[in-house]
Parts: structure tokens; sequence; C-alpha cells
């Protein structure tokens, strides 16, 4: 018998030597902050980034390994018995499994990690619990990597909730302030709702393959590639699993927790709520892509579509920086669900989005950071001048003010758009080129994709071109606001140079140089391929599809151009939303109905509950025990109740043991306690009393 | 004396020694101290080693101890035998190691007892003993006993040391309870004219008839035979194992005929079925299922805080225990035909337990109906007859006991402080607290089935036992017991928005000082907390103490069937 999990397969013991020393930096770093966080000396923000850095290094090594040493089909594999169960046909195996992709990704994780770390000790310094927000993004990263090198569905999923948890906790940093209290807590609960589905398929998985291992999977997967031979619970399954996927990368309908998040620190969002764990879920969706049917598949592409079209719309409005940014993430992941039809795109748009959208929430920090410098400063100084610093209609003229800010944006915002030369070009084409060429062969529905996601493209490059325009153009809004009220000596500062580093390295990344250095106009040129999938788009429609989204970009800058270039004041206070602006800038009011037509009747439906179990099920215990009083007796109080258990139980012949412990009850409630014991003897006689005479009785 | 004797009856010494002291000394807390802590040691050193190293060997019962204790002549009806039989399975042993525990975080829980202390700790001790017997006793009888005997001193502890509404309470949970076992005692004799030991039976026999020698094998023989086994021969059993059925699913001890053979009818229905049902009862009001729940949240409500650790950590799982060793163990027939039902009740119990509690205002009686709808999970994976659904029933009973043993002290760590027990009472509790707030934090996500904790390991066996399982109830109970970890998570994060973030604030007349938790709150608490983390981590700890029994057990309830 054993009593502890124990290895089954280990197939690079060296490789995954290196691997468990990555993943164990960021949680020695979240156990060291958790226990030690306040003992430590001055120097922990950098022992923090020290930990993250030593596990760059390695993963960086490990991933080298993949494209040097290993073939590319090469994958290290490390699985763990943790539990065995009746015949142990059932496979309750925990495993690491790492492939290019996960190397990948591995390395992505921690990169990203290290820069928002370094980044944090600007933005985070001061904060009296920055202990904690270190320990926060320890446990984040290491159970993000968990997920990226997962072997099976039950590892994610246990790594997945831990994911979810340490992003409530991060949201709920701030954990004083109303809005980071409601929005860690809605995260958190929008997430159950998909991981609810994610377990039921984790289940069905289960019950038919006995296992939940990606390789015994996808053998299994290649089985049913001919159409409508997939099994229907295997159809059933792939709906439930996608719930997860929906939820964690905030797509339609359970996007909404996402906004929300922006409540978190900023590189908290950075971080998490746009690089790393909301593509999770699309991460998922490329491991399990050869189990979905065409229906799930299908599905999929539909909401992925509509997401990124939506959430781009809604992006055209915001009036909060951090907003913008985040529905143009759940726009951008939109184009990744979109792109389940070519999952190695969707994972290609994962990675460079990665980069630019961290860097893009960056920027967004720097200029929140010196907008709290002023905040701070004028409460030092006493005056009073309420603003938010998350509000872009107070920005404006940054590019004079913080110019090194203004050039990151730039690149960063060029990626997004999809502007040639950029990564984010690269890989939205792969997608755009997928869908199209999906169109083109089935007709039909299958319009929808290629159309939506140009449209979506062309409201990307307009929302980012009206971003760029409304903060950095034109007259700053706050100096001017500083004027009229008379203050004098507070400035908008430039980001100290630690902040920049990070923006540095990101935007190196948004180049199309790291990713296909031989081919800036086609994705598929890039290197990471074949180790993402075998790329098999038709190249003749590859010149159609990149002009036209290269149309798209232009055109959505152009508008962007016509609308704020001149008039850059249009979006600003006073400025009243029409009927559509309102809807978009509320997001379709999908929280308002939610909240309306699902929370709301729930938690009045509870509340019914509550009441009928308090006065209807009680109300039948308590309302027997007084009908079987009689209606002379008092109602069910202490003496009432004693009473009638006096006179009716004691009557009984069956009964008698009940009465005989309810009198010595009675008794000992008022008699010394020392004598508690021989009451009890006499129970005990009792019972043996009654035993004898139930005995003979029935003998006859 | 066996170790289980020892482990049993060690609280017994404490009441002894406590019962020399006059009322106002002051070392009743030590004593009671001394001996849960004796219990610890003898159970670390002595009863899980002990039964690790039986349990490599064979399957059955392990540290079994087995003597005489009343022999009756009954003349022409055979005669009556009453065993003092200790042993432990798969099945019981993480209840005993469970009820260890608690007890012991109960005593340093109830530290601060200073009304009637020496009362008090008797009639703690004597709970600890009641408890640990039932879980240990393999004959019928000796678990009426010790059955019969939790319901006092729990009856005195929420009457005499409650809150307001204590005597209601009290009273409420009595009856409530009562009622189950009146029924159980007459099926436990019924049970007893229907079975017999073949052993001593045969010795019975080549008493009276000296000229044979029958084995207990032929004596069974002959009780199956056409002309039966004279009654004057037959010896009457309360040991539960021989009312079980053997190998191949033949109740080879079973007199033909009796109250309760097979296919015997009583009042229309067919007996056991019947004894099954009435059994069950009793068994499910103490779990507590749907809509036999009401006396729990009153009990709870008013209980004293370490009352309440106890009453949740490990009264209830009396319930699931008896469920699953007397009313499946005996009657395996009645149990299948019964799943839908209890199934059924046990996502009814899963949903609507969640629901309420969604509604409460009351932080402990929150904890109270969370209890219930975790105890649903028990009753699913119970129904389900798969191994992983059943190891998951035990261990859910294990884990929910860890951690609303860790619930409720944390209810009375506030309560302590304000005597308050109203969520909207407080706010912004972190700021102030901030390492009862992390425990708290843990022990809500242990609760709402936070892979890595505990609870989650049991919650998804059970799932996964009612979704392996074929004819037992439909598939969609299992998916709707899914959405029972979605509720979970909904009202703990409700609550501890509402109770933790935001600017600090108690609305308590007399604004009380809201220290952190002191050593003794931690030093009870952590122990918990990491125990919900190694058993998450590390659940083989325990499937391994379980699983060959219980897989052994399911294999002979689904014999019976066929």
């Amino acid at each position: 018998m054993k009593l502890l999990p124990h290895i089954l397969q280990n197939t690079h013991p060296d490789l995954m030597r290196v691997v468990l020393l990555a993943m164990g930096m960021p949680l020695l770093s979240f156990l060291v902050f958790v226990f030690f966080g306040k003992k430590l000396p001055k120097g922990r923000d950098w022992m923090a980034a020290g930990l993250l850095g030593v596990a760059t290094l390695l993963s960086g090594w490990v991933l080298i390994q993949f494209w040097g040493e290993l073939n590319p089909q090469d994958s290290a594999r490390l699985t763990l018995n943790w539990m065995q169960i009746g015949d142990g046909s059932m496979g309750f195996t925990l495993g690491l499994w790492v492939d290019r992709t996960a190397a990948l990704m591995h390395f992505l994780v921690n990169l990203i990690t290290l820069l928002v770390h370094i980044f944090s000790q600007e933005y985070m310094k001061g904060d009296p619990r920055l202990d904690k927000y270190w320990a926060y993004l320890g446990l984040f990263s290491f159970s993000m990597l968990g997920i990226v090198l997962s072997s099976g569905l039950l590892t994610m999923f246990i790594f997945w909730e831990l994911v979810g948890f340490s992003s409530y906790l991060l949201i709920g940093f701030w954990h004083q302030k109303k809005g980071p209290a409601a929005a860690s807590m809605k995260a958190f609960i929008v997430n159950r709702i998909g991981d609810v589905g994610f377990l039921i398929g984790i289940l069905i998985v289960l019950v038919h393959f006995r296992t939940t291992e990606f390789a015994v999977l996808l053998e299994a997967g290649s089985l049913w590639t001919e159409p409508g031979t997939m099994p229907a619970w295997l159809t059933l399954a792939g709906f439930c699993l996608i719930c997860g996927a929906l939820a964690k990368s905030a797509q339609l309908p359970l996007q909404i927790w996402l906004p929300d998040a922006m409540e978190g620190p900023t590189p908290v969002s950075s971080l998490i709520h746009a690089a790393t764990m909301v593509a999770a879920g699309v991460f998922m969706l490329f491991r399990i892509a050869p189990l979905l049917s065409p229906e799930v598949k299908m599905t999929l592409m539909i909401l992925g579509a509509l997401t990124a079209f939506l959430a781009a719309l809604s992006a055209t409005v915001q009036t909060d920086i951090k907003r913008i940014l985040a529905y143009s993430t759940i726009s951008q992941l939109g184009f990744m669900v979109m792109g389940i039809a070519v999952p190695e795109y969707s994972m290609f748009h994962l990675l460079t989005h990665a980069f630019f959208k961290c860097g893009l929430f960056l920027t967004a920090g720097v200029i929140i950071h010196s907008l709290h410098h002023v905040q701070h400063e004028l409460k030092e100084k006493g005056e009073a001048l309420p603003f938010d610093v998350q509000d872009i209609r107070i920005m404006g003229g940054l590019r004079r003010i913080m110019p090194k800010t203004f050039v990151f944006f730039l690149v960063f915002g060029a990626a997004l758009a999809g502007i040639p030369l950029f990564s984010g070009f690269l890989s939205k084409d792969g997608i755009l080129l997928g869908v199209w060429a999906m169109a083109e062969k089935s007709g039909g529905i299958y319009w929808m994709m290629p159309v939506l996601g140009m449209s979506a493209a062309l409201l990307t490059a307009y929302y980012i071109s009206r971003l760029g325009l409304l903060v950095f153009f034109g007259e700053n809004h706050l100096e001017g606001k500083l004027k009229e009220k008379g203050i004098e000596g507070i400035h908008l500062a430039s980001a100290p140079l630690k902040m920049y580093l990070p923006m540095a390295v990101l935007a190196l990344a948004s180049f199309w140089i790291i990713w296909a250095p031989g081919s800036p106009f086609d994705g598929a040129g890039s290197w990471l391929f074949p180790a993402l999938g075998e790329n098999h788009l038709p190249h003749e429609l590859h010149l159609v599809v990149a002009l036209s989204s290269l149309v798209a970009a232009l055109g959505g800058i152009a508008l962007a151009w016509v609308r704020f270039g001149k008039n850059r004041n249009a979006a600003l206070p006073g400025g009243k939303r029409g009927f559509w602006a309102n809807l978009f800038f509320n997001h379709f009011y999908l929280d308002r109905v939610y909240a309306r037509f699902i929370a709301g009747p729930f938690v009045w439906f509870c509340r019914q509950l509550g009441w009928f179990d308090k006065n209807i099920v009680d109300g039948a215990v308590n309302g027997a025990a007084w009908f079987a009083a009689g209606k002379d007796r008092q109602e069910q109080s202490l003496s009432g109740a004693l009473g009638w258990f006096d006179a009716r139980i004691i009557d009984g012949i069956v009964n008698r043991v009940a009465g005989v412990v309810m009198r010595l009850g009675q008794a000992a409630l008022k008699v010394q306690p020392g004598k508690v014991q021989l009451l009890l003897v006499f129970t005990v006689a009792a019972v043996l009393l009654l035993l004898l005479y139930l005995f003979y009785f029935a003998a006859g | 004396m066996g170790i289980l004797t020892i482990l049993v009856f060690l609280p017994l010494l404490g009441m002894l020694a406590m019962a020399f002291l006059p009322s106002r000394a002051k070392a009743f807390r030590w004593i009671a101290l001394a001996a849960t802590l004796a219990q610890a040691v003898v159970l670390v050193v002595g009863v899980i080693p002990g039964y690790l190293a039986g349990k490599g060997a064979s399957q059955g019962y392990f540290l079994t101890e087995n003597s005489d204790w009343i022999r009756m002549n009954l003349g022409k009806m055979g005669q009556l035998d009453i065993n003092y039989q200790l042993g432990v399975d798969g099945i019981s042993i993480l209840m005993v190691v469970l009820t260890v525990i608690v007890m012991l975080v109960g005593v340093i829980s109830s530290w601060n007892q200073e009304q009637r202390p020496k009362a008090y700790y008797m009639l703690f001790l004597l709970l600890n003993m009641s408890t640990l017997g039932c879980f240990v006793a393999l004959d019928f009888f000796l678990f009426y006993l010790f059955y019969e005997f939790m319901l006092l001193p729990m009856f005195f502890l929420i009457g005499i040391w409650g809150a307001e509404r204590k005597e209601y309470a009290a009273i409420k949970f009595f009856l409530y309870t009562l009622f189950g076992s009146v029924f159980m005692l007459l099926i436990m004799v019924g049970l007893s004219f229907s079975f017999i030991d073949p052993v001593e039976s045969a010795e019975l026999f080549n008493q009276m008839n000296p000229s044979q020698a029958v084995t207990p094998d032929m004596l069974q023989a002959m009780l199956h035979s056409g002309a039966g086994l004279t009654a004057e021969f037959q010896v009457h059993t309360f040991s539960m194992h021989h009312m079980m059925a053997g190998p191949g699913g033949q109740f080879l001890n079973m007199i033909p005929g009796s109250i309760f053979a097979l296919g015997n009818d009583l009042l229309g229905m067919d007996a056991r079925l019947l004894a099954f049902l009435v059994l069950f009862l009793g068994f499910a009001i103490k779990i507590p299922m749907v809509p036999f729940h009401t006396w729990l949240p009153d009990a709870h409500v008013q209980a004293p805080t370490a009352v309440s650790v106890v009453l949740a950590g490990i009264l209830l799982k009396v319930g699931g225990y008896g469920i699953l060793r007397i009313c499946y163990g005996i009657f395996p027939e009645g149990g299948i035909h019964f799943s839908w039902w209890i199934a059924l009740f046990g996502v009814i119990s899963i949903i609507y337990g969640a629901m309420v509690a969604m509604s409460q205002k009351d932080f402990k009686s929150l904890i109270a109906y969370s209890s219930i709808s975790h105890m649903g999970y028990v009753l699913l994976g119970i129904a389900s007859l798969d191994p992983a659904g059943v190891n998951g029933a035990i261990l859910q009973m294990f884990n929910h006991g860890i951690v609303s043993a860790a619930l409720f002290l944390l209810v009375g760590v506030v309560y302590d402080r304000t005597h308050d027990r109203r969520i909207a009472s407080y706010q912004g509790l972190w700021s102030q607290m901030p390492g009862y707030a992390t425990v708290t934090l843990i022990s809500f996500a242990a609760s709402f089935g936070l892979p890595g904790l505990n609870s989650f390991v049991s919650e998804l066996l059970v799932l996964l036992g009612s979704f392996n399982q074929v004819e037992m109830f439909p598939k969609i109970f299992a998916a709707l017991a899914v959405f029972g970890i979605l509720l979970s998570a909904a009202y703990y994060l409700w609550t501890y928005r509402r109770m933790f973030f935001g600017t600090f604030a108690v609305k308590v007349e007399g604004n009380p000082a809201m220290p952190d938790l002191n050593r003794r709150e931690y030093l009870m608490l952590i122990p918990l907390v990491v125990m919900m983390l190694v058993f998450g981590l590390l659940p083989t700890l325990l499937t391994g103490m379980t699983d060959v029994s219980v897989s052994d057990f399911v294999v002979r309830v689904l014999e019976v069937a066929n």
C-alpha cells in the first residue's frame, strides 16, 4: 500500500530537473514572502525579481534545448500517480509535459513576470503591503507555469483554479477600497461558472478515457478525424470544456469580469489580465483542439468573432485608459478563440499579443503613476482638485511631457493595430487568413468570421489611434486645470528609467524581427512553425488578406484622425453620449442584464428559500410538536416541549428509555454536575432493562 | 486489553480523575487536555501503525478485540449473545483519526470555559468516549449504546453552555435524533432474532449433542437446509459482521423465515427494505439530509464554539458512517433499491443547503448551512456505489470534519471578541486582523473546493464516482452536484467581501477591541490549516487507508444485488 504519490514516467530527467527548478523559483518567492516578508531586509524587492530572473534564465535554457539538441517532436514528460482507487483502471495522474509550445510559454511567462516585477518596484513603491504583493505574484506565476506545463486536464484544472485564486488576491490587493472588493469577487465567481463546465468536461473525459493525460487523449482524438464520426459524449465533453476557456479568456457570454478586474494594480493588469492568465483559455483550447468536434469549434469561432467585434466597439468609446485596454484585450482574445480554426496561429497571436499588450498596459501604468504623483503632491499641498488618474479626458499633450512613453506607445500601438513590420500584423494576419480560407471553402455562415474579424481589425486601429490622439496630442487638460485653479509648482513628470527598461524589452518583441526575421510580411515564415503545428494555409490567399487587413488598419487610423485629429475635445466632459455610444460604453448593458435577470433573481430566490426553510420546513417541525402537544398547551417553549415530552412519550412503551433519559436530563439541569455520572449509569441500566423486556415480550 | 479499548476509554480515566476533584479546582482543562493528548499518542503510536501493518496482509477488520459480554439463555428460543467487539477497517479508521484530532482541538478551543468547568469537561470527555466508541464498535448492541450515549452529553453541552436560545435548540436536537434512534433499537432487536453466530451456535450444538462435531460451516449449511436448525441451538448475535453478506453475496447466518430474512414482509412491505429505510432516516437526520436538517442550524448557532466544532466535525459523520456500515452493510439490497432517492436527496441537500446559506445573515448559521450542503456529497458518493464515489464520501467526511472545525473556530474568534454573530456587524477585518483574514480565506477556499486543499479531492472523487456509475442514478444528478462548487464559492466570497474587505468597522455596542489571533487561537487553527494542505496535496495518505476496504465493500454490496 502506498501512502505517497509515486513517479510513473520521467522521460528526460535532466531537462525536467531544470524545469522543476524554474517552476520552484516563483513558489519559493511566494513562500519566503508569505512567511518572512516583513522581516526581509530592504533589498527584498530585488530578491523577488532575482528569483524570477533565475527562473527566466532556466526556462530560456530549456527553450534553447528544444530548438537545439532535441528533435522537434520530442517532449519531456513527468507523470505522477496521485491517487489510486479501486482496481486502478482510473488514472488519477498528475504531470508535466514540456514540448516546444510549452517551452515557449514557459519562457514567456517567466520573462513577462520578471519584467513586471521590475516595473512594479517603481510602481508599487511605498505600498505597506508590498511583501504580500510579491508573494501573490509568486503564487500567480507558479500556478501559471503549472497551466502551461501540465500534462493533462486534471493537472491543468488544479493550476487553473490556483491561477484564478491568485488573480482574486491580486485584483483585491487594495482590499480597503470598494472597487477591488467587488471586482475580485466577480472575477472569481464568473470564472467558477466556466469551471463548472470545465470540471464536468473533465469528468466525462475521465470516465470514458480513464485518463486525462493529453498524450492519450490526442492519440484517441485522431481516431475521429472523419467528420460526423465523433461520438455524442465527446461533443458534449467538448462543449463543457470550452466553458472554462470562455470564462478565463473572457469571451462571450462570460467576458464581463475582465473590465472590472482593472481595479487591481496596473502591473497586475498587464501581467495577468492581459498577457498571461487570460491567455490560458486559448492555450487550453490549443491543447485540446483535436478533441473538439466541428460543432464545438464552430461555436467557438462564432463566439470569438462576436466577442472580437463587440469588445472592439466598446473600446472605441471608453474614457478610462485601462478599460480601453481591457476591452482591447477581450477583443484580441476573441481573435485567438476565433482562430481555433488554425490553432497554431492562435498560439502565435497569443505570444505576440502578450508582449505588446503588456507593453500597452505598462505605458498606461507610467502615465497613471505620474498622475498619482500629482495627486499626492496636491494632497500634501492641501489643494482640492479631485480627478481620476485613469481618465483620458484629463490627459492630452503627453507627447511633449513624456516623449519616451510616447515612442513606446507608438510601437505597441502599431503592433496592436496590425501595421506591417510589427509583430501583431504577422499573427493576426494568419488568423484572418485561416478563417477567410475556411469561409471560401465552406461558404454560408462561415463568412461571418472574416467579416467580423476584418471589422474588428478596423475598429482596433481606430480605438488605439483615438487613445493615442487624446492622450498624447493636443493640450494637457490637467495642466490647464491646475492653471485655472492657480496651483503652481506641480508638473507631470517623466517616469524613472527603471520603468522604461521592461518596456524596452517588450518593444523589441513587438517588431517582426524577433518572430520572423526572414519574412516581415508573412507570419508563415516564422521560426515558430512547425513547432506550433503544421502550417497549411493556402498561400495564394495571403496577398488578398494581408492587403485587406492593412486597408482596415489604415482605415481605422484615418477615421480616428478625422474624428479626433483636429477636434481633440470631442470626447471631453460635457459632451453627452448618444444612444449607440451609450450602448457601447456600457458594453451592451450585459452587466446590467446579468445583474437584473440572473444574479438579482437568484439572490432573491435564495432569500425566499431561506424564509421557506425557516418558516415552512422548520415551521413544520415546530408545528408538529405544537400540534402533538395539544391546543391548551403552550407553544414550543422549553416548558411546553418538556411537558409534552413528559406526557406523551413517557406513556409510550417503546419510548420508555427516552423518557427516563429526559427525566434524568431535567434532573441533571438542576442537580450538581458531579452527579451526572451516576445518572448516566442509570441510563445504561434503563437501556438494558428495556432490551430484556422487549425480548421477552417479543418471544411471547 | 486491546489498543482500541485503551483509545476509547482513556477519556473515562480523565473523567474519573475529575470526579475526585472539587468543583472549584482549576485543573479540569489540563486533565481534559492530558486525556485527549494521550489519545493522540495512542493513535499515532499504536492504532495507525497497527492498522497499516495489518492492512498489507489481508482485508477485513484490524486491531480486533472480541470477548463475551452478555450471554442469556432464552430457553426454547436459543441463546442471546452480546459481544464486546471492537475493530477498525478502511471505513472507520479515518473517522477515528478525525475524532481524536477534532476532540483535541475542541479542548483547546474551550480553554477559557469558566462556567461550571467540571461538568463541562466531564461531559466533553464523555462525548469523546462515546463518539469514538461508535466508530470502533462492531457489535450492533455496543454501537447502539455508544450512539445513545452521544446524545446525552451533547444535550447538556448545548442546553447548559449554549447561547440565548439554548434550551430550545437542545430539546430540538435531542428529540430529532432520538426519533431516529428509537427505531434503531427495534430493528436491532429484530436483527438479532434473524441472525446467528455460527461459531457459538456450533459450540452449543456440540455441547447438546456430544456425539456430533459440527463445524460452523456445517451449521450454516444446516441452517439453510430443508429441515433447518432447531431454534434451541440458535445463538442469536448482535455482531454486525455476522449480519453482513459473505463472499458471493450469501447471507450465511440468516435464519430462514425470520423477521429480517430475505423476502419477508412486514406491514405490507419488504421487511428488509423497511428496516433499511427506517435506519436510513435515523442516520439521515444526523448527517443531516434536507428536509430533516432544521435541528442543525439551531443546534450549531446556539452551541458554544467547541461544541459546534465537535458537532460539525464529528457527530454529523456518525450519520454517514452509520449509513455505510449499517444501512448498506447489513441491508445492501436496500441500498441499491433506494440509491436513486438517496442520490436525489444528496443533490437536493447540496444545492438547497448552499442556496439557503447564501441568504443567511448570521455567520454561524451560514457555516451550518454550508455543512448541510457539503454533507450532501457524502450521500451522493455513497449512493453511487462506485469505489471512487464511496472513497470520496469517506474522504469528504474526513475533510469536512477538518474544514468545518476550522470554520466554527473562526466564527468563535469574532464571537469571543464581540458576542455578535451577524455578518453585517463586521467590515474590513482584513486591515485589522490580517492573520485572522488569512486563515479564514484559506479555510473558505478549502471549503469551496480549491484544488491543493483537501475538500477538492473528496468532491472530485464523489463527482467522478457519480459520473462513473451507470445503474444507480442518472448522471444529471452528478452534473447538478457540480454546481455546488459554484454556489459555495459564491456564498463564501460574498461573505468574505462583506466582512473582510473595505475599511475596518465593527458595528457592535461598546466598541470592542478586535485584536488579531492570539497564540492559543493560532495553536488550534494552524494544525487544521496544515492538514487542509497536506491532505489536499497528498490524498493518498487518506485513500491509502480506505481504498482496499472500500473496494471490497462495494464489491460485496453489488454482489448481493446480483
